[in-house]
């Protein structure tokens, strides 16, 4: 279905509606909160209180954006919000001042745990690292859509990723092959 | 073996760690409706403190000068109360036809 007929859908007050667009979206929810917000019950109740917010607002969006987009941005705020709440710093560090954890490296390693190291290398990078990475690889957003979610320039967000993406290519290349246990 | 670019980009196109539970779509949807009846519940409270307000104020004139006289000034005022309050029912009404009733949960 598309996002316009959703949204239509759910304002008229079609519940099946409603539930798809949970179900279309908490993927995206899911990622931004979780790479963001540490514990799993937190990262629950925040994606709630996304959608909360969602369909609170739902009467305001007016497709200036994507729905996607829309969306992400509400959970990119709600997850930095809940961090100064909890008084947890929301990290804009330079990535080239973290010390990154590696785990003890034995012998071959299968591409599903090359992909478990590189998300938990992500996890150590500062919190705009993640998010930028998260939103360009996993969610597929665009330079100008991951700029309208997070506010920061294009130019930023383009350096981000580049230095991000070496850092991984860095920190993982020599292990490639070989097995890695997570400290 | 394969080259790292490749396998970078795999990985990181690679769902990660965290799955929201089964009900997940439940829950919200129980949420918005506990936050809708919050929503109404402080409305009720709000305008029942307003009433109060409003007729232990009308009491306490009453009191103070003893008769209806009092009241003569506020006259010119109440044809704005009852658009003031009219508009605050018509608010309400569509609000619960057009809003509340979108997001039911049954």
């Amino acid at each position: 279905m598309e996002d316009k007929d959703l949204v239509s859908k759910v304002l008229a007050g079609n519940q099946m509606a409603s539930r798809l667009l949970i179900d279309q979206y908490k993927r995206l929810v899911g990622h931004v909160v979780a790479r963001l917000v540490d514990d799993n019950l937190d990262r629950e109740e925040v994606c709630q209180d996304v959608f909360v917010k969602v369909f609170k607002n739902l009467n305001g969006f007016h497709f200036d954006a994507k729905l996607s987009t829309w969306i992400a941005t509400i959970a990119y705020r709600l997850s930095i919000n809940f961090l100064q709440k909890k008084k947890r710093r929301f990290r804009e560090d330079d990535l080239e001042k973290v010390s990154f954890e590696i785990g003890i490296i034995d012998s071959e390693l299968e591409d599903s745990d090359y992909a478990h190291f590189i998300h938990q290398l992500i996890m150590q990078m500062p919190d705009t690292y993640k998010t930028v990475l998260t939103l360009f690889h996993l969610d597929g957003f665009s330079y100008p859509e991951i700029v309208e979610i997070t506010g920061m320039p294009e130019g930023t967000v383009k350096n981000y990723l580049f230095r991000a993406r070496k850092k991984l290519k860095e920190l993982s290349a020599p292990y490639v092959g070989k097995e890695i246990h997570f400290i | 073996m394969e080259n790292i670019d490749k396998k970078l980009d795999k990985a990181l196109n690679q769902e990660f760690d965290f799955q929201l539970p089964a009900d997940f779509t439940n829950q919200v949807l129980i949420k918005v409706k506990e936050k809708e009846a919050k929503t109404d519940k402080n409305m009720f409270w709000w305008i029942t403190g307003l009433s109060i307000l409003l007729l232990a104020s009308a009491a306490g004139i009453l009191i103070y000068y003893g008769n209806l006289s009092a009241f003569k000034p506020l006259l010119s005022y109440v044809p704005w109360l009852f658009i003031g309050a009219g508009l605050v029912t018509v608010i309400q009404i569509l609000d619960q036809k057009l809003v509340k009733e979108k997001l039911n949960v049954s």
